[in-house]
């Protein structure tokens, strides 16, 4: 904030009050020479600290925020001049590139903003030049001051739902964007991918009052909880899969055979956590929790991994992270449409078992 | 928002004393009417936009009472009769006072 003309007046006057050489100047005429003087230099500052202020609010420190900001303001419009890959052109206005915008209406310029969820991280370069690492707690890093490449996570919202942007036309555009207002010299990794995948097992007691699930399966659902997982391979390679021959509405509502409160409670959540949030074992045992008619949900296995293109092989064994209590998904989001997940339904019974 | 016109010699800085009673709102003056240059000189015929509260009431009222305008800005003799400066005093020597 620049100080007014009065602040920088009274400083310079004290300032000569404490200069013995100075004592000569003593006329207190309001007008005297002197104190003029001191009101012309006193402009002059004030002048120049409000031209620095002002430069200093328009052109602003290059931070994480910053690129994150400048993402989300990012226009992409159809090319008409061939060097440039957008309608819109960049201009350097005001000491800072902005789109130009003249001659469109508010909601057209609203429409060109395609970017809706953007996630700037800075991560340190072995964790770059790793690909292979497994998702880890990476939490931590992000906190940390190192020295790095910037990663920015983009992506839209298609149909209300959170999906990638257009490659490669819209990611060419930006990384051109991005390209010309970053810091020379920055390095910066962009990246708009696929939601990633997500497997969950689960055993869930539920209230055998409000939850259905078919008599016949009940075997199957115990046998899943007391088996190890290993020796369950083993059968499961054997035997026909008996997971084809559940009965569909177990966990859904008897009052309600449309409503599936365990599966219905993990998608509210998986939809719920902000882009490139961390997923929490804990919050999402704690979502479940809450669902009509459910005892004791517990989180068995949890299984990630990063989404592949559509033209390469599906990935059929995704990274187990169960051990690892958070994470953050690879693209920012999960893609909802193939989550899978494994719930065994057994009832809660307890209170009439021998103790 | 109103507007006003600029009279002959008046400069932004005479604006802002007229209007508001202080120098220190010519900023305002310049961010209300989007331009950032207080070296450029102001048009007749550019109308400027006005209308935020005074710094100080009293010297706008004065200014406004008397009917007075101020202009300090320079016409364009003044600034071909300061732009020649020659003679003594204002002579440099061995720049333009050079003796052979």
């Amino acid at each position: 904030m620049a100080r007014t003309i009065a602040e920088i007046q009274k400083e310079i006057l004290d300032e000569k009050g404490k200069q013995p050489s100075l004592e000569k100047l003593n006329n207190d005429s309001k007008t005297a020479i002197w104190k003029l003087w001191i009101n012309i230099v006193a402009t002059a500052i004030w002048v120049h600290e409000k031209i620095v202020e002002k430069n200093a609010m328009i052109s602003r420190p290059h931070t994480l925020n910053w690129y994150r900001e400048q993402a989300l303001n990012f226009h992409y419009g159809v090319s008409l001049d061939p060097d440039s890959s957008n309608e819109m052109s960049l201009v350097w206005r005001d000491g800072s590139y902005q789109f130009d915008t003249t001659g469109l209406t508010d909601s057209e310029i609203e429409d060109s903003k395609i970017i809706k969820h953007c996630a700037v991280s800075e991560i340190d370069l072995e964790t770059v030049l790793n690909p292979d690492s497994k998702p880890k707690e990476i939490l931590s890093d992000y906190f940390h001051n190192k020295v790095g490449v910037v990663f920015i996570k983009v992506a839209t919202v298609k149909d209300e739902k959170i999906s990638r942007i257009d490659v490669p036309n819209q990611l060419f555009a930006f990384k051109e964007y991005i390209a010309k207002i970053k810091d020379a010299g920055n390095q910066v990794y962009i990246s708009s991918d696929q939601g990633d995948i997500l497997k969950l097992s689960l055993n869930v007691y539920v209230d055998p009052l409000s939850i259905y699930i078919n008599p016949k399966d009940l075997e199957y659902y115990q046998s899943k909880i007391s088996t190890p997982d290993s020796v369950l391979g083993l059968i499961e390679a054997n035997e026909s899969n008996p997971k084809d021959d559940l009965d569909p509405s177990n966990g859904s509502l008897i009052s309600d055979s449309d409503v599936f409160p365990v599966l219905d409670a993990i998608k509210d959540h998986l939809k719920n956590i902000e882009f490139n949030g961390a997923f929490v074992k804990t919050y999402l045992v704690d979502a479940v929790q809450k669902a009509q008619g459910i005892k004791i949900p517990i989180l068995t296995k949890v299984q990630t991994d990063a989404a592949t293109n559509p033209s390469d092989e599906p990935n059929t064994s995704p990274t187990d992270v169960t051990k690892i209590e958070y994470f953050i998904p690879r693209a920012g989001y999960f893609d909802l449409e193939n989550l899978e997940v494994e719930v065994n339904y057994i009832p809660y019974t307890f209170y009439r078992d021998k103790q | 928002m109103e507007t006003i016109k600029p009279q002959e010699n008046q400069n932004i800085f005479d604006l802002s004393l007229q209007e508001y009673g202080s120098i220190e709102k010519v900023f305002d003056l310049l961010e209300d009417n989007d331009q950032f240059n207080i070296t450029e000189d102001i048009s007749v015929y550019q109308d400027l936009k006005i209308g935020r509260e005074a710094f100080k009431k009293d010297i706008v009222e004065y200014y406004n009472s008397r009917n007075l305008k101020p202009a300090t800005a320079l016409t364009e003799e003044e600034e071909f009769l300061l732009d020649n400066f020659s003679g003594i005093d204002y002579m440099i020597i061995e720049d333009d006072f050079i003796i052979y």
